[in-house]
């Protein structure tokens, strides 16, 4: 399932990803607008991030299976002091983690713009991905909908 | 009560102070060990064992042989404990496995940290944190503590006022001890309220304040401190539980690691809740308190909050906590933070706490947390008298 790349934080300039060997793959398939999740052949677990093992069997059979881009938001919190001075532009945003459907849970940026007016997130409120384009990189950010 | 594992004889802190001018960490951590040293009746010559912690890019490898040299030692046992919040506490216990194993007979355990006007040094570092969370906008303590605080609201309906009560109260003990950095400025709930918020649902006032210090404490065996003569505590008990680093990897988001640990720390002490008479809780953040009493099951999970109403921290109080200050009212001074819960322990236990004195100290639960409630490690120390 290939979505659309949003453009409207590709002038925002912050701190990269930093990619080893395990991660390429994944970054470059969001680059095409494919949201992947790494799963293990043999348990069936979906892991957070890529690694070289299972986080759960330690089997070494992998692989990166398109992901439903759903999920539930865990909570978040409302960022007004960004660690790094580079974010502070957009201040305040928001940031929280989603559970995957697939099981996975991730850090993401999260878009607030489907909610009602003065409507903050809250724990198990429903999340769609949305491939964002910052700087060279293509993030996947989510969108929370009440 | 069991046996005790191992006997903390002596402590020593320096004040801690805003920033330094020049100073390194090893220098600050020299000046404390050397009083701790001499508080426990010993000499540079009697410590064969040496705990450190990391130092923020001060020195990015050999800690261990860099202090060692630094301070004339030649230690036959010397390790980082990079744990975090729980470094100390994980020294502690590390201190007692060493001894009873025959690596050592005295550890030097030992933190603290220099920090220059423009805030600590920062080393650059590839970690799958870095990778996975910093590029989203999400970095630092205070975030993440943030999302706990915000998961706790949304799940148990805890309230700002609640959270704010912790920091005054940190604030009301910190009035007892001179040398906390928030000496002389007591707060209230609409202070902490008022507060800039730092990133939603926490305010300035409810996160530690970073500062420069050192402290060190000496760990010998039961019978070395009994022929040393002096007060100490006894270690009756500890626990340790690591269960992540980043938040999206944590087994949930309002409980933490400390609960496996305290319970490990009790047990081994066979000991209960009903034998703890005052409680040295680690709090970076004003929620870490918050859930450390959950975890510790004085109050049911979710309910700390109207639970404090009928609690007093106060040295006199039914619940003495924190009577130091806590850092939230002492200051987080690198790993000094951390070590200050157990130094102000042992205050407690030989009766040395001065104003801030529990009259009926009974035994210390103290806690150490890294990273965001990742990295937990607990203590049970009783008195030697």
């Amino acid at each position: 399932m290939t979505l659309q790349i949003v453009d409207t934080h590709a002038d925002l300039s912050v701190a990269p990803p930093t990619p080893t060997a395990e991660s390429q793959p994944w970054w470059d398939a969001l680059r095409e607008g494919r949201f992947t999740v790494q799963t293990c052949e043999a348990c069936g677990t979906a892991q957070g991030y890529p690694r070289t093992r299972c986080v759960r069997c330690w089997s070494g059979h992998l692989a990166f299976a398109d992901a439903s881009g759903g999920g539930e938001l865990v909570t978040h919190s409302e960022v007004h002091r960004p660690g790094q001075a580079s974010w502070s532009a957009l201040a305040p945003y928001y940031v929280g983690l989603v559970r995957l459907d697939e099981g996975a849970t991730l850090l993401t940026h999260l878009l607030t713009d489907a909610l009602p007016e003065g409507r903050r997130p809250r724990a198990g409120d429903r999340c769609d991905v949305v491939p964002m384009r910052v700087g060279e990189w293509v993030l996947p950010f989510f969108r929370v909908h009440g | 009560m069991r046996a005790p594992l191992a006997t903390i004889v002596g402590i020593g802190e320096l004040t801690p102070r805003r920033s330094t001018t020049g100073e390194s960490s090893l220098g600050l951590m020299a000046e404390a060990a050397a009083l701790a040293v001499a508080d426990g009746g010993l000499g540079p010559e009697d410590v064969d064992g040496l705990l450190v912690g990391q130092q923020y890019g001060e020195i990015p490898m050999h800690v261990p042989a860099s202090v060692a040299e630094y301070l004339g030692l030649r230690p036959t046992m010397a390790n980082v404990v990079d744990l975090g919040g729980a470094s100390a506490a994980g020294m502690v216990w590390r201190a007692a496995a060493a001894i009873r194993a025959g690596m050592c007979e005295v550890v030097l355990c030992v933190g603290g940290a220099a920090r220059p006007a423009t805030g600590f040094p920062k080393s650059s570092y590839r970690a799958p944190i870095r990778e996975y969370d910093v590029p989203f906008g999400a970095s630092g303590a205070n975030t993440t503590y943030a999302m706990i605080a915000q998961a706790h609201m949304d799940t148990y309906g805890t309230r700002a006022e609640e959270l704010a009560e912790i920091a005054v109260r940190s604030r009301a003990n910190a009035q007892l001890n001179p040398a906390a950095i928030f000496h002389g400025q007591p707060i209230t709930v609409d202070d902490v309220l008022a507060s800039p918020i730092i990133s939603r649902p926490i305010h300035m006032l409810e996160a530690v304040m970073e500062a420069a210090g050192a402290s060190a404490i000496v760990v010998v065996s039961p019978e070395r401190a009994r022929s040393l003569g002096r007060a100490g505590a006894h270690l009756l008990g500890a626990g340790e539980k690591v269960t992540h680093r980043a938040l999206s990897s944590a087994p949930t988001v309002t409980t933490g690691p400390l609960k496996d640990a305290m319970a490990h720390a009790m047990a081994q002490a066979e000991v209960g809740l009903a034998d703890l008479g005052n409680y040295q809780l680690y709090d970076c953040y004003t929620i870490v308190v918050g859930v450390t009493l959950e975890d510790l099951g004085v109050v049911a999970p979710g309910k700390f909050g109207p639970w404090l109403a009928d609690h007093d921290f106060s040295p006199t109080g039914d619940f003495p906590m924190n009577t130091h200050g806590g850092q939230l009212g002492f200051s987080q001074c690198g790993l000094a933070g951390p070590m200050s819960h157990v130094v102000e322990a042992v205050r407690q236990l030989r009766g040395e706490a001065g104003e801030r004195q529990v009259p009926d100290p009974r035994l210390s639960m103290v806690t150490g947390n890294g990273a965001t409630l990742s990295e937990a490690a607990a203590l049970v120390l009783g008195g030697t008298s």
